[in-house]
Order: structure tokens, then C-alpha cells, then sequence
């Protein structure tokens, strides 16, 4: 056996011996040629000290994964709904991270949204004019008089239109004022010589689409109560025109002092994009993803181990933010002061934010916005929970669609 | 039953088999939780991707509790979940085609941060993802995941001198690849131990 061939030999079981695996017949025999030869010490040396570096720890699977193969294998039905639940979930948190399916939940969000708040608002809006003004529904020709019911003819009720002080029925945004039937009576209706007094009758504009006519209209544009949700909200030009898209960025400290930099591109740090839809003047909902850093702490034991753990964990996170903006400033016409609070999730915990600042309208698409802003991120970590918090300032810039 | 731990792996498969749920239950968790870090780590750092990691650990238990419904006692259930997981880790590479991908920030989370030196834990993942994938896989699972070289040829299907062999050969490569860094390394080793 050459020098080299027995080096070879000796560093195998060195390997082994380091590994528990040489057999004890065998150790002595290595012990015996490691004290003679310096290179092998040095070998031995080597083959601890890679042994040390390449240990790692065990990482804990996620608790859900458990209850999930327990359900799967009939183990624990009462388990079954909450599992699934969060099965779902931590589905949907995969894909909600997802511009497009994010974007698409987005959409089906806003749609829920304008279902539940427009057509009611607007049915139950009519209704109470409606009674208010002494309208008239006819199943075979839509009427609004100002006459009170009981001194209505029959004739009256079907050849009638619309007359209190410019007030029209909502029913006619179904046909283009062509009332139909008899036109010597249209004529005699439309006419100021012949018409009664009070009838009196409304100009006769056809209007090229239902937004062109709410813009005109007086029912919709100036009584208060129509100020809000005046609009089908599925049609897209009124959905696009209550929509808005806004970029962020935080400079942010935390509450843990460090001088650790985070990992992540520091051009996507502390920045956010929010698509929001604006539910009235005042309100508006919005999506927000956006990325941000806080700083970790930990010191204690893990797997028996002491352990001090001091990190910058970049948490990109997802969630709903609702922003109320507050009356102009008298003195300066284009601000309004403004507070968002934003709930939402990152990979490893919830996350919260509170903010508020002064919005600034630089036009009727565009406004900037600054203000304070604390973010509170809580996370589980050795099962203990623990939090993480930012404080600073936030600016803005916001692009709507109307 | 309360002292449950105290089970070997062949009595916990006959319980895990039992028509008894309660009894099967408590067998069930018990495996979990001897063996579910052991698995999850090797599928992690093989598939080096969370959610495969997740997939692929899901699936071996899944497969192990079909298993063992048929076979009825496994005397080596650390082995035999490492067996299984070992082949639903290769079936996931062959299906993605391509080799594993840096881990993702969540996976580095884990064990990075119980080191405060990352630049070293980096060095080291760099060298390994250089080893062909049996030296690696065969140095993994005996020196992160502490398994014996019987139980590593058994879920390699290979010899126990092979094992001995590619453990040799990885540790030979990675000392090459780490040359420029093990001076500086057992240097700081030993200030750490001297204080």
C-alpha cells in the first residue's frame, strides 16, 4: 500500500470515527497511526471541524400539515371544518400574493361591494322621493304627477308625464322619453299653450347614454341624498370612474434598535400599492401589497440550545385598508386630513397599520398624500407569539380614473 | 395512554394498525412527532422549496399510512418514512425537471437565524449545492439528519460501504470547494473556544 493510497485509508475511517460508524477493533488502529503522523492529525482536525459546520438545524413543519393527514385518515373529524378552513386559506394566502389572482379577487371584492351597496341605496332612495313627491308607478306607461292621487283619471294616469319642478321619473331612463301611444296628446302635453297648469311641461331631450342622463339629471345630481352611489355599479365606465391606484413609500424605524440591513432589494423596501375603490367622496376600500421590513428578536432556547436571534425580516403582505378623508381645510381649499386603518397577513403572522396625514389634491386625478404611520406585525416563533413594530413617516401618490 | 413515548416504532405501527381510533390516534401523533421534523428537514433541503417541502412531506405520510395499513408492523419507522421520503423527493424532481432552486427566504429563515453567522451558513449551502445529489443527499441525511449507514443504505438502496464511500467523496469535494475558507473558519473556531 502506497503513502497515498494509505492517507486515503486512514481519512475514510477518519470519517467514520468522526461519523460513530468506525468499529471499535478499527479505532485503535487509527488512533495509533493519528499520533504518528502529523498530516493525519491535521486530517482529524479538518474532518471536526467540517463535521461542526455541517450541522444544521431541524425545521418544524407547519402545524396545519398534521391536523390535515389526521383528517385525511379519519383521525379527527372534529377537526374537519376548522382544517379546511385553514387549508383554504393558506391556499388562497399563496395565491392572494399572486398580482393577477390577487387582482382578480380584487375585482370580484368590488363587485360584492357595488351589489350591496348601490342598487338597495338607490331602490330605497327613489322609493322615499317617490312618495315624498306623490310619484306614480304604472305597470303600462310610467307616470310622475304632481297631482294628488284621488284626482287622477284613468286617462291621466296613462297619458301623463312627469311634472314637479323639473322632477322626472327615474322610469324613463328606460326608454328615451318616447312615451308611446297617442301623439296628439304628447303634442297636447308638450305643448305650453294647451298643457295644464300643472303640467308643465319638460323639454324633450334624447340623451345618448344613462350617464350622460344622470349628469343632467336633477334627481341624481342635486338632492343630497344621491350624492353617494348614484351609479350602476356594473357598468364599467361607472365602476372604472370610482376606481384609483396609489403608490406608497414608508421610512420607517422599528422599535428594536439594530444595524442589521435586511436581505431584500432595497429598491422594493417600504413601498406598497394600493387599488381602491372609492365608495363615496369620504370613503374608499382598497387592496393594498406591499413590502416591508421589521426587525426580529429572539433569546432563548431552541431544541435545548441557547439561542440569540437578531434579524431584518422583509414581510411582503396583503390586506384591505379603509381610508376615511376628512372636510377640506377651510384656508387651504385642496386638503383634506385623512386616516387609513389596514388589516392584513404576511408569511408568518397578521399585520396592522394605522395612519394619518393630509391628502392634496393636485387635480381632479391626482393627489399626494403624507402622514404618520405605525406598523404592528404579529408572529408565532417557538410557539410563543411576538411582535414587531415600525413607526414613520408615509407618502404617497394616488391616480384616479374618473 | 399517557406514557405512549415509551413505545418502540414495531409497537407503534401495531397500534397505529389497531381498530381501536383513540389507540390508533395516539400512535399516529406519536410518529408525528418523533419523526416529522426528520422528514420535513430532508424534503426541505432536498426540494429546497416550501411548498414541494410541504407537498412532498404530506405525501410520504400519506403513503407511509397506506403502507402501513397493508404491511402491519415496520420495525424501523424513522428509516422507513426516510425510505419513502427519499423516493416522493426524487419522483418531485424528475416531475419539476430541473434542479432544486436556491431555498426561498422563508425556508433560510428557519435555520439562518439561529445563526448569527449567515455568511458562514451561506458558504456552506453553496458548496453542497455543488456535490452531485447522492454525495449530498447521502452526507445530509448523516450529518444533519443523524442517520445511521445501515439506515442510510436502506433508504438509498444502496451498501453500507457506498455510503461510507460517498460520505468520504463529499467530504473530500467539499473540503476542496471550502479550501480557501476552512483556514479562516478553524481559525475563528478556535478563538470561539478560547473565548
Amino acid at each position: 500500500m502506497d503513502r497515498l493510497s494509505r492517507d486515503d485509508n486512514y481519512i475514510s475511517k477518519i470519517n467514520q470515527f468522526v461519523d460513530g460508524e468506525l468499529p471499535p477493533e478499527e479505532t485503535t488502529e487509527l488512533f495509533y497511526a493519528i499520533a504518528d503522523d502529523p498530516s493525519l492529525q491535521e486530517e482529524f482536525r479538518q474532518s471536526l471541524a467540517l463535521q461542526n459546520m455541517l450541522k444544521q438545524d431541524m425545521i418544524k413543519p407547519p402545524s396545519y400539515l398534521k391536523d390535515e393527514l389526521m383528517v385525511k385518515f379519519n383521525m379527527k373529524k372534529t377537526a374537519i371544518f376548522g382544517t379546511v378552513s385553514l387549508a383554504i386559506l393558506a391556499f388562497l394566502r399563496r395565491y392572494l400574493m399572486n398580482p393577477i389572482a390577487g387582482g382578480i379577487v380584487f375585482g370580484g371584492l368590488m363587485l360584492l361591494i357595488g351589489y350591496f351597496i348601490n342598487p338597495i341605496h338607490e331602490n330605497n332612495q327613489t322609493k322615499n322621493f317617490a312618495n315624498k313627491t306623490q310619484i306614480i308607478h304604472n305597470s303600462a306607461s310610467p307616470v310622475v304627477s304632481s297631482i294628488a292621487p284621488e284626482n287622477i283619471t284613468s286617462n291621466t294616469i296613462q297619458k301623463s308625464i312627469a311634472i314637479s319642478n323639473k322632477v322626472q321619473s327615474k322610469n324613463r331612463l328606460e326608454e328615451a322619453f318616447d312615451l308611446g301611444g297617442d301623439d296628439a296628446w304628447d303634442d297636447y302635453l308638450f305643448n305650453e299653450d294647451t298643457a295644464p297648469d300643472e303640467f308643465a311641461p319638460m323639454q324633450r331631450t334624447i340623451y345618448g347614454s344613462q350617464a350622460a342622463f344622470n349628469k343632467s339629471n336633477i334627481l341624481f345630481n342635486h338632492n343630497s341624498n344621491f350624492t353617494a352611489n348614484k351609479r350602476n355599479p356594473y357598468n364599467f365606465y361607472n365602476f372604472l370612474e370610482n376606481l384609483s391606484i396609489s403608490f406608497n413609500k414608508n421610512f420607517m424605524n422599528s422599535n428594536i434598535k439594530s444595524n442589521l440591513e435586511p436581505l431584500s432589494n432595497p429598491m422594493l423596501n417600504n413601498f406598497s400599492l394600493n387599488i381602491a375603490y372609492n365608495i363615496d367622496p369620504k370613503n374608499s376600500l382598497s387592496i393594498v401589497y406591499g413590502q416591508e421590513n421589521f426587525t426580529q428578536k429572539f433569546s432563548g432556547k431552541i431544541d435545548g440550545d441557547d439561542a440569540k436571534i437578531m434579524q431584518v425580516y422583509t414581510a411582503q403582505y396583503a390586506g384591505i385598508a379603509y381610508y376615511h378623508y376628512f372636510a377640506h381645510i377651510p384656508s387651504i381649499y385642496k386638503a383634506n386630513p385623512y386616516t387609513k386603518l389596514f388589516a392584513g397577513a404576511t408569511q408568518v403572522g397578521g399585520l396592522g397599520k394605522i395612519e394619518a396625514g393630509l391628502n392634496y389634491n393636485i387635480n381632479e386625478k391626482m393627489a399626494i398624500r403624507g402622514g404618520f404611520e405605525t406598523s404592528l406585525l404579529l408572529y408565532k416563533f417557538q410557539s410563543q407569539m411576538f411582535n414587531s413594530w415600525n413607526y414613520g413617516f408615509t407618502t404617497g401618490l394616488s391616480i384616479s380614473f374618473r | 395512554m399517557k406514557d405512549i413515548e415509551k413505545y418502540n416504532d414495531a409497537e407503534l405501527s401495531a397500534m397505529l394498525n389497531s381498530d381501536n381510533k383513540s389507540l390508533s390516534r395516539q400512535a399516529f401523533e406519536e410518529i408525528y412527532n418523533r419523526y416529522s421534523k426528520l422528514v420535513y428537514t430532508y424534503c426541505v433541503r432536498i426540494l429546497r422549496d416550501e411548498e414541494n417541502a410541504k407537498d412532498a412531506f404530506q405525501d410520504t405520510f400519506v403513503k407511509f399510512l397506506n403502507v402501513i395499513s397493508k404491511k402491519g408492523i415496520i420495525d424501523n419507522i424513522k428509516a422507513y418514512l426516510m425510505k419513502i421520503a427519499h423516493n416522493v423527493c426524487i419522483d418531485r424532481i424528475n416531475e419539476i425537471k430541473k434542479s432544486p432552486e436556491p431555498l426561498d427566504q422563508s425556508i433560510g429563515r428557519y435555520y439562518q437565524q439561529k445563526y448569527e453567522r449567515k455568511e458562514e451558513r451561506d458558504i456552506i449551502d453553496n458548496a453542497l449545492d455543488k456535490l452531485p445529489f447522492n454525495l449530498k443527499e447521502t452526507l445530509m441525511l448523516k450529518e444533519s439528519l443523524n442517520y445511521s449507514y445501515e439506515e442510510i443504505a436502506e433508504i438509498m438502496g444502496i451498501s453500507r460501504s457506498m455510503v461510507a464511500s460517498n460520505i468520504h467523496r463529499a467530504k473530500d469535494k467539499l473540503r476542496e470547494i471550502l479550501a480557501p475558507y476552512f483556514k479562516e473558519y478553524t481559525k475563528q473556531e478556535k478563538e470561539r473556544k478560547n473565548g
